[in-house]
C-alpha cells in the first residue's frame, strides 16, 4: 500500500477507535486488526510516533491509569479538536473513495 | 522470568539512544516496555514459552534504530524564537539610545551608559543561557533550597546595602527580589499535597521577603505580593491543593483583603502624602509632585512626530529637555521614553510600547498552552512580573500616573534590573523549550 495514503488514513482510523472509548497503544493495534479482519496490522514503531505527534498537536490527550488492569498503562483520549479532525478526514475519505470508485467504474456504491 | 527482561531493556535502550532529548526517555521507555510486555503475555497465552515470547515480542516492535529515529523527530525541544527576537530588538534599541543621543548621556553617572549596559547585556545573556539549559524543572526539584538560599542571599545584600543612603544604589540590588517570584512558584508547588495546611504555609512563607521589601522598596513589595496572589490563586484553581476551591480561595482572600485594608488605612494616615505624590502629583506641584508635573509638561508639549519645540512650565519658558533634564534626576534611566517622545515624537514611545506589548502577549499566549502545570505557573507568573514592571514605567513615562522609579524590562539602564529580568526570561524560555516534552508533573 502507498505509504502516504496509509499514514493519513491511519490517523483517521486511530481517531475512530478513540471516538468510542479511551485506549492504550497495544489495545489500539489489537482492535484495529480485529475490525479490519487483519488487513491493518499496525506496528508499534509506527503507532507510537504517530500518537505522540497527535498528542503534541492537541488532537489527543494522554494519561496514565491502571483502572482496567493491574498494570499502569498510558491511555489516550480524543479531544474536541480531535473529533473535528476525524469528521474532516471522514468527509475527505468519502469523497476520495467515491471518486476512485467512479473512475474504476462498476458497482455504484451508495453515497452515505 | 527475569533473565529475558534484559532483552527488553536492551531494545528500549537502543531506541532511546536515538532520541536526543534525554528528558523524554523515561516517558517513552515506560510506554514501550508496557507494550512489549503485553505482546509477550499474549504470546505466552498462545502457548509460547517465556524465552520465545520475549524474543518474538521484541522482534515485532521493529528495528529499534528506525523506531528511535521516528520518536526523536516527534520529540524535539522547541526554541521560542519570537520571544528571543523581540527581546533582542528591545536590547538593541536600548543600547542605541545612549549612542544616538550621546550628548545627553555624557554627564555624571550616565557617562558610560552604553558600555555598562552592553556589559550587563552580555553577562545577563550568559546567565540566561545557563538557566535555559539547566531548566526550570530545577525549581520543582529543589524548591525549598532555592527559596531559602535566595532569602539568605537577599538578607546578606540587604544588610550590606542598608548602610548606603544613595537611593540609586539601594534600588538596584532590590531587582533581585523579582527572583522570589519563580522561587515562590516552587514553594507552592512543593506544598501541593498538603491541602489547607499547604495553603496556610504558603502564606506564611510569602511573608519573609515581603517584610524585607515593605520598608525599603515598597513598589517591589506590591509587585511581589500581586504575583504571589496570582500564583496561589492559579494553583488553587488548577486543583493543586486537592481541596474545595471556594474554601481555599476564601482562606487566601479574606486575610488578604483584611491586610490590604489595614495597610491602606496605615499608609493614608501616616504616609498619605507619598501616595498622593505617586497618584495625584498635581496636588502638590511645587514640592513632591514637581518631577511628575515636569514629566506631564513634557508629555503635553510632545508631538506625534518630531521634537518638542518649546516647553512652558507654570507659564515660564523652560527651554528644551536639557534644562528640564537637570530638574529630573536620573531621567536618563527613569524617563527614557518621555525623553524619546520629546526628541522624536510619540511615535517612538508608541513603537517601543508596542514591541514590549507584543513580547508579553506572546509569552502569555504560550504560557497558557503549557500542559505541564509547573511550567505554566513559572511562565505565567514570570510574564506577569515582567508586565507589571513595564506597566509602571509606561504609565509614568506617558505622564499618566504612578510616578515611581521603575524599569522597562530589557530596555531600561539598570544592570541589575536587566540581569534579574533576564533570569526570569531564562526560566520562561526553558518552559517553552520543553513544551512538547515533559508531561504533566
Amino acid at each position: 500500500m502507498d505509504k502516504n495514503l496509509l499514514t493519513s488514513s491511519t490517523t483517521m482510523l486511530i481517531l475512530k477507535l478513540l471516538e468510542e472509548k479511551d485506549m492504550y497503544g497495544y489495545q489500539m493495534i489489537d482492535e484495529l486488526s480485529k475490525k479490519s479482519n487483519n488487513v491493518f496490522l499496525l506496528k508499534a514503531g509506527t503507532l507510537y510516533p504517530l500518537l505522540h505527534g497527535l498528542e503534541q498537536k492537541g488532537i489527543i490527550e494522554a494519561y496514565d491509569s491502571n483502572e482496567d488492569t493491574a498494570r499502569q498503562r498510558r491511555y489516550y483520549n480524543i479531544t474536541k479538536r480531535g473529533r473535528k479532525l476525524l469528521n474532516d478526514k471522514k468527509t475527505e475519505w468519502k469523497e476520495y473513495s467515491s471518486a476512485v470508485n467512479n473512475v474504476l467504474g462498476g458497482v455504484n456504491i451508495a453515497r452515505v | 522470568m527475569q533473565e529475558y527482561s534484559n532483552k527488553i531493556d536492551e531494545y528500549i535502550n537502543i531506541v532511546c539512544q536515538q532520541i536526543r532529548f534525554k528528558k523524554t526517555h523515561k516517558y517513552i521507555g515506560d510506554e514501550l516496555r508496557a507494550h512489549i510486555i503485553d505482546q509477550k503475555n499474549d504470546f505466552i497465552s498462545e502457548g509460547l514459552d517465556d524465552e520465545t515470547a520475549t524474543l518474538e515480542s521484541v522482534k515485532q516492535m521493529g528495528d529499534p534504530v528506525i523506531v528511535g529515529n521516528q520518536l526523536d523527530r516527534t520529540h524535539r525541544p522547541k526554541t521560542e524564537w519570537s520571544v528571543i527576537i523581540l527581546t533582542v530588538i528591545m536590547l538593541i534599541i536600548s543600547l542605541s539610545v545612549p549612542i544616538i543621543f550621546s550628548d545627553d548621556y555624557s554627564t555624571g553617572v550616565f557617562q558610560n551608559t552604553f558600555q555598562k549596559q552592553l556589559f550587563s547585556s552580555i553577562i545577563s545573556m550568559i546567565i540566561l543561557i545557563i538557566i535555559y539549559f539547566v531548566d526550570y524543572t530545577i525549581i520543582g526539584k529543589y524548591p525549598k533550597i532555592i527559596y531559602f538560599s535566595l532569602l539568605v542571599f537577599y538578607l546578606f545584600i540587604y544588610n550590606y546595602n542598608n548602610s548606603t543612603v544613595i537611593n540609586g544604589a539601594r534600588i538596584s540590588i532590590y531587582f533581585y527580589s523579582l527572583l522570589f517570584v519563580p522561587a515562590y512558584v516552587g514553594i507552592v508547588y512543593s506544598m501541593r499535597d498538603k491541602n489547607y495546611l499547604g495553603i496556610f504555609l504558603s502564606g506564611i512563607i510569602y511573608l519573609f521577603p515581603t517584610i524585607l521589601l515593605v520598608n525599603t522598596r515598597f513598589v517591589y513589595c506590591i509587585i511581589f505580593s500581586l504575583c504571589c496572589l496570582v500564583i496561589i490563586t492559579s494553583a488553587i484553581l488548577k486543583g493543586w491543593f486537592n481541596v474545595k476551591k471556594r474554601n481555599a480561595l476564601l482562606l487566601v482572600y479574606l486575610p488578604t483583603i483584611m491586610i490590604i485594608a489595614v495597610f491602606i488605612i496605615f499608609i493614608i494616615s501616616r504616609r498619605g502624602y507619598r501616595l498622593e505624590a505617586l497618584l495625584f502629583p498635581e496636588r502638590d506641584p511645587y514640592a513632591s509632585g514637581y518631577q511628575a508635573m515636569l514629566v506631564r509638561d513634557i508629555v503635553k508639549n510632545s508631538q506625534f512626530m518630531g521634537p518638542v519645540e518649546s516647553s512652558e512650565f507654570f507659564g515660564q519658558y523652560v527651554g528644551d529637555i536639557h534644562s528640564i533634564g537637570t530638574n529630573i534626576p536620573a531621567w536618563q534611566s527613569d524617563f527614557v521614553i518621555t525623553y524619546l517622545n520629546s526628541k522624536l515624537g510619540f511615535l517612538c514611545g508608541i513603537v517601543i510600547t508596542l514591541i514590549f506589548t507584543t513580547l508579553i502577549a506572546r509569552m502569555f499566549i504560550l504560557s497558557f498552552k503549557q500542559k505541564n502545570y509547573l511550567g505554566f505557573m513559572i511562565s505565567f507568573s514570570g510574564t506577569f512580573v515582567i508586565t507589571l514592571q513595564g506597566i509602571l514605567y509606561i504609565l509614568s513615562n506617558f505622564g499618566v500616573t504612578l510616578f515611581t522609579a521603575s524599569i522597562l524590562p530589557f530596555f531600561s539602564y539598570s544592570g541589575h534590573g536587566l540581569i534579574a529580568n533576564m533570569c526570569i526570561l531564562g526560566f520562561i524560555l526553558s518552559v517553552f523549550r520543553n513544551e512538547n516534552l515533559i508531561k504533566r508533573v
